[in-house]
């Protein structure tokens, strides 16, 4: 490859590499400022991994002009894959046994729509008088 | 371009610190698991930065075992909670029901977890 083109990936790829370092300190900072915990798996979630996948586009801009070969891009295509697809369900198993455990906060809900599901599956109980969250 | 480097390295260590912090505050064992998995994918970042600053694809590998290994842990934290909630609910429920519904649950999972 030419210099210049050389030149041009470096670029793009520091570049994505700092957005995506600033996306993974807007992660931390979610972290940090977010009342309850399904706000802040929601900042675990996706900025997190957009970060990630930047991060993972430059490697692979930095890495091409120098070693040609399917096995390095076909880590980093793996290991994007995996997070996309292990992040979803480790966050939506996570949220499930916080909501089952009344480990989230009911006032910063907007709508609670689990709640009603779990109520007309016990027979009409409304949501605030049924025992616990074990349906 | 070094300067964009250490930036970069910069805000990776500024992630991880803040996440670290969460770690600290707590306040449910949920949410220390949620900031380990949070660290975990910055310790992904800084490595694939290191990759990235050197051209050296030898560390791609600890990637892919790095997020397999937070999503795992992630899950069976998640699991152990619920099972150990489960257990306890049982126990509650055979001393007459202890645990009010709602905002009290809430209240009452945050501080005993704390």
């Amino acid at each position: 490859m030419s210099e210049q083109l050389v030149a041009v990936l470096d670029w793009i790829a520091v570049l994505c590499l700092l957005v995506g370092a600033a996306l993974s300190l807007v992660a931390g900072v979610g972290l940090v400022r977010f009342p309850d915990l399904l706000s802040r798996m929601h900042t675990a979630a996706k900025p997190q991994v957009l970060g990630l996948l930047l991060v993972l586009v430059g490697i692979g801009l930095r890495i091409a002009p120098q070693e040609t070969g399917v096995f390095n891009t076909g880590t980093l295509v793996l290991v994007g894959l995996f997070q996309v697809l292990t992040v979803p369900v480790a966050g939506h198993i996570a949220s499930r046994v916080a909501y089952r455990t009344g480990r989230i906060r009911d006032d910063l809900l907007v709508s609670d729509e689990l709640a009603e599901r779990i109520a007309e599956r016990r027979g009409g109980a409304p949501p605030g008088e049924s025992g616990d969250r074990q349906a | 371009m070094t300067v964009l480097w250490i930036a970069i390295a910069v805000l990776l260590g500024l992630a991880a610190l803040l996440s670290t912090a969460r770690l600290m505050l707590g306040p449910s064992i949920l949410d220390r698991a949620l900031s380990v998995d949070v660290l975990v994918a910055s310790a992904l970042t800084g490595i694939g930065a290191y990759a990235a600053v050197n051209r050296d694809p030898s560390v791609l590998p600890i990637l892919l075992v790095l997020s397999l290994i937070g999503f795992v842990s992630s899950v069976s934290v998640s699991k152990f909670v619920a099972r150990r909630h489960l257990g306890e609910h049982l126990r509650g429920s055979a001393a007459g029901g202890r645990e009010g519904p709602g905002g009290a649950a809430g209240a009452d999972g945050r501080g005993r977890n704390a």
